[in-house]
């Protein structure tokens, strides 16, 4: 069966600066991304890669081309519209985490969640719903981000991205500033979301990471210089492992 | 340390400007207000000496003068120098003083009289003559508008006197018209014209300098003993330091407004600048563990911070100082015409030195304190933002359990989370709603109800003041016209009393009276009571005796309470129609005529005038001579006032934009994020806003009503100053609430505009950054 093209690019360009110092990112840039799929976006450092990935949830706007996502051009959007539009079709997991650190976890999730529903029961009983998903514990919903381990934050953010059911969750590095046995926890989050039918796009530099995807995507000089399908995530399937290191390996990772 | 201090004040160029401008605000009025405090008393003392002016002065009917007279003053202990002229002395009615008539006791002399003391300037004469030539003193040039050339018309027991305005004329005698005399000099063919006329008194005016040092008022006293002693009845006994007090007054009460608004303002400013200080520490809390892990010292971090004030402040004030410069000759100006002299203000290094370098310290010692907290910072808790003073974040209305919308509960969460930030906008909103609502009420006052502005600082006002002809007052209270009038008999005339003359209220019933200048215990019944004004209040009291003096013969009053005159500086007295006519055997004819509201009185006055002309000897508008008179001080107010209002207005605007620049700097990642979420930039403004417009308003709805209680001490205080002891200022409630909510539109409006650059951050910042 044929898969849904859920954002497509096309003859992007992004450039960043100008004059002498402009450095282009990637130019004439096509891409498809499919409904479903957990994408993973991999490539050396400056590669592109979280540039690519903000272009393509209307972020940041590409200096040329379009973006249709889930059937909407949203590449001549305004800001405002582009929030919108966020509101209802991304949702962001940063390696930063960047809760509000002025409110405890389930306010950041409700925060998020009044912005598409004003029953704040239904939102809340969403809220908690995901909160179970991630294995935050009640009274730890009610706490402060300082009072919070990373792992939690970043599970917490995971709930705060995925409460307004978006199309896409866009993970930029989320557990790069983890320790391992916290990112296996959110990584498993992912898996679960993604296991359940949400679309799930990340940027990674790490390989464990990358065999949650079942497509991998490895940019180089502004270019996709390898498309991997990995096929669907299972625990210790070697055979997967194999392929993706063996994928890396020729990427000249 | 130096690119530290540097880097500092290009980080928050912004806020440093906002901050340097209020500094400079605040110097320019304190430095206006100390310069004229400085000045003004030091050229009115400079152009006293320069004319010679004697410290007393004495007018008695030339009839009842002889050489004995001068012999006797001239040999008074402590007398220096006497010197003595003819004048003519008259109730002249001036016609269009700034539209309408205005009676003053006014001495007529001659130009070209020799004089040794008391001596005049004159300016801009010119070349036309005419044969009723007057030089005019400034007051009535830029009170009463006129000019030189134009005709001046006085009205004198029914005859209308003109003359050629040729030159303005300073002295230091009278001036202006606070002291209750005014000086007008003619040209020996105008004088010679109306000396004989019986319209006229001529009098012998004694000019009396004396010796350094000496006690003015003991001085007064023993002429007025002197004059007392040889039976002859003094018309006018004036003193220096009277005269002075009389035509500094609004100076004072200018210097005293100015000087308080400026202590506002610095208040104002030492809140802002601590509240950005510690913001700024707040901020850069990370920065700053750096910096003291690689080796810098508190003091060295303290100072980086510190100094970037005092600079901005030093230069604030400095240029606070020159521009004042620029306003000062304005206020002088204005000023001039209440006081009746001018003189050009020059730079004033104390003033300058006070302003700058006292404002300088309060401003250093203050922010200096807010900046201790950086020497508690221990470094490495610094780098992890730990904050030792910083109590834990809160979760204030919880979203999930709250009750209310999540976008309202947004707002009472973000509204709450500053303590600091909310204490300082609350007291800097309830400063400057005092600032408003006092300025605001006396422009009220003053301008819509200026009913209860003319009846603080006017004594009776009636409609018509009508004088009968001798023997006609029932006739005349019993024609047609006078049906639906109150007539009430009531006269003012000069008394002499221990120390001088007194203007004396005299009155059948003062409880017919409408507006009451009674401060403290009650007006005389009987005819061997007096209420006296607020000047006697230290050496008399209710149930003393009060002695006046007529021919010679002294009368005793029981003192039954105290009235308040701004036009007498408190010099004043009322007694009954009775105990006027057991001194004068001569009955009161002058009423007061209260007409009907809506009445016309012009059309009254015509009527009486030509209609009745057989019974009334005088008559006039009274309600508009005191408008006249009331106008010098009105307009003073509403200019001030309305400086003031404006410049609240914009310290507002500078001090919400050093709040909310703040905030945006601290809470950029914030909004980033939740634009990421997906909050647009209208809902952040909304609630940006949003959350200081609670704190705001209450604290504007607090001062507002608070103000009901406050501001009567604060006009008590103020116009006391002018000798208002008691005001009839309404508080209006509404006014305050509306005000209230005007200053809480106004911090939304401008809120919503320096908001504006929350529509610039890009939540893609957040990963760049």
């Amino acid at each position: 069966m044929e898969k849904e093209v859920i954002i497509s690019a096309r003859h992007l360009k992004k450039v960043f600066g100008s004059g002498e110092s402009e450095q282009v990112v990637y130019s004439d840039f096509d891409i498809d991304i499919y409904k479903g799929d957990f994408t993973v976006i991999m490539g050396a450092s400056g590669a592109g890669k979280s540039t690519l990935m903000y272009s393509l949830s209307g972020m940041d706007k590409p200096n040329a081309g379009t973006v249709t996502f889930c059937g909407t051009e949203i590449t001549g959007m305004t800001s405002d519209e582009l929030a919108v539009f966020r509101r209802k079709n991304c949702g962001f997991v940063f390696q930063q985490i960047y809760l509000i650190d002025k409110m405890s976890l389930m306010d950041n999730a409700v925060a998020a969640g009044s912005l598409t529903n004003k029953n704040k029961k239904e939102i809340t009983d969403k809220a908690n719903e995901l909160f179970d998903l991630v294995n935050i514990p009640y009274a730890t919903r009610k706490k402060m981000p300082s009072l919070i381990s990373g792992g939690e934050a970043q599970r917490a953010g995971i709930v705060r991205a995925a409460i307004n059911s978006p199309a896409v969750i866009f993970g930029d590095e989320p557990t790069g500033a983890l320790n391992s046995n916290n990112s296996d926890a959110v990584l498993d989050v992912f898996s679960k979301l993604n296991a359940g039918g949400q679309s799930v796009i990340m940027v990674t530099h790490d390989k464990k990471s990358a065999l949650r995807g079942n497509r991998v995507v490895y940019l180089k000089d502004g270019e996709i210089f390898g498309d991997c399908d990995l096929g669907t995530y299972s625990a210790d399937d070697k055979e997967r492992t194999k392929k993706l290191e063996d994928f890396l390996a020729k990427m000249g990772w | 340390m130096g690119s530290l201090i540097l880097h500092n004040l290009k980080k928050s160029r912004g806020s440093f400007v906002s901050f340097g401008i209020v500094m400079a605000i605040t110097a320019l009025i304190l430095n206006t207000a100390l310069v004229l405090l400085f000045q003004t008393s030091d050229a009115y003392d400079k152009l006293f000496d320069e004319l010679n002016t004697a410290e007393i002065s004495a007018a008695i009917p030339y009839a009842m003068d002889s050489d004995e007279t001068a012999d006797d003053i001239a040999a008074l202990e402590v007398v220096s120098k006497t010197d003595s002229n003819e004048a003519l002395f008259a109730q002249a009615a001036l016609q269009e003083f700034q539209g309408s008539e205005f009676t003053m006791n006014t001495f007529f002399y001659r130009l070209s009289d020799e004089r040794e003391l008391s001596l005049h300037k004159i300016s801009g004469e010119t070349g036309t003559d005419s044969e009723m030539n007057a030089y005019i003193p400034l007051y009535l040039s830029e009170l009463g508008g006129y000019k030189i050339g134009e005709p001046i018309r006085y009205i004198i027991d029914g005859t209308e006197y003109k003359f050629t305005v040729k030159g303005i004329v300073s002295e230091m005698q009278y001036g202006n018209y606070g002291t209750g005399y005014i000086g007008l000099y003619l040209s020996d063919s105008a004088y010679d014209k109306i000396k004989d006329d019986d319209n006229f008194m001529q009098v012998r005016e004694y000019l009396i300098k004396t010796a350094e040092n000496a006690d003015i008022a003991s001085v007064k006293k023993s002429v007025s003993k002197l004059f007392k002693d040889s039976n002859i009845p003094t018309l006018a006994l004036m003193d220096s330091v009277t005269s002075k007090g009389s035509r500094t007054m609004v100076s004072s009460a200018i210097v005293l407004f100015l000087a308080a608004f400026a202590f506002i303002v610095l208040l104002v400013s030492i809140f802002l600048s601590r509240f950005k200080v510690k913001n700024t520490i707040d901020e850069e809390i990370n920065e700053m563990g750096v910096l003291k892990g690689v080796g810098y010292t508190s003091p060295m971090l303290m100072f980086s911070q510190v100094i970037p004030y005092v600079i901005v402040c030093g230069i604030g004030l400095i240029a606070g100082v020159v521009f004042s410069y620029g306003l000062i000759p304005t206020v002088a100006g204005v000023l001039a015409v209440q006081s009746g002299f001018s003189y050009t203000p020059v730079f004033d290094i104390s003033a300058a030195l006070i302003t700058v370098v006292t404002i300088l310290a309060v401003v250093f010692i203050f922010i200096l304190t807010a900046a201790g907290k950086i020497k508690k910072l221990e470094p490495i808790n610094a780098i992890r933002g730990i904050d030792p003073l910083k109590p834990a974040a809160k979760n204030s209305f919880p979203l999930d359990t709250s009750s209310g919308s999540v976008g309202f509960d947004l707002i009472l969460k973000h509204a709450s989370e500053s303590v600091g930030r909310n204490v300082l906008l609350f007291a800097v909103t309830f400063v400057l709603m005092t600032l408003l609502a006092f300025t605001g009420v006396l422009l009220f006052n003053v301008n819509v109800r200026p009913e209860n502005f003319l009846t603080t600082l006017s004594e009776e006002l009636p409609d018509v003041r009508v004088k009968a002809e001798s023997g006609k007052t029932e006739e005349l209270l019993s024609i047609p016209e006078m049906e639906n009038v109150k007539a009430v008999k009531y006269g003012v005339f000069s008394m002499e009393y221990a120390d001088g003359n007194i203007p004396t209220i005299v009155c059948e019933d003062f409880s017919r009276l409408e507006n009451n200048i009674m401060y403290k215990g009650s007006h005389p019944k009987a005819s061997d009571e007096i209420a006296i004004g607020s000047a006697f209040e230290e050496k008399y009291g209710i149930g003393d005796k009060f002695t006046l003096t007529q021919d010679g013969k002294e009368y005793d009053f029981t003192v039954t309470g105290f009235i308040q005159s701004v036009n007498n500086n408190g010099l004043i007295a009322e007694i009954t129609d009775e105990g006027c006519t057991k001194m004068t055997d001569e009955p009161l004819e002058i009423f007061n005529l209260y007409l009907a509201d809506g009445a016309d009185i012009s059309a009254f006055v015509k009527k009486l005038e030509n209609d009745h002309s057989d019974l009334a000897a005088s008559v006039s508008n009274a309600a508009e001579e005191t408008k006249s008179m009331q106008m010098m001080y009105s307009s003073l107010i509403t200019i001030v006032a309305a400086v003031l209002f404006i410049m609240t207005v914009f310290i507002v605007m500078l001090i919400l934009y050093v709040i909310l620049r703040s905030m945006l700097t601290s809470m950029k990642t914030e909004f980033g994020i939740y634009k990421a979420m997906g909050f647009t930039s209208g809902q952040l403004i909304t609630r940006t806003v949003g959350s200081i417009t609670p704190v705001v308003f209450g604290s504007a709805l607090a001062s507002a009503l608070l103000g009901i209680l406050y501001l009567p001490a604060m006009f008590g205080g103020i116009f006391g100053v002018l000798g208002a002891v008691k005001n009839n200022f309404e508080m209006p409630v509404f006014l305050l609430i509306v005000m209230a909510v005007i200053l809480t539109a106004v911090n939304i409006i401008i809120g919503i505009i320096l908001c504006r650059p929350i529509k610039k951050i890009n939540p893609y910042s957040l990963i760049k950054e």
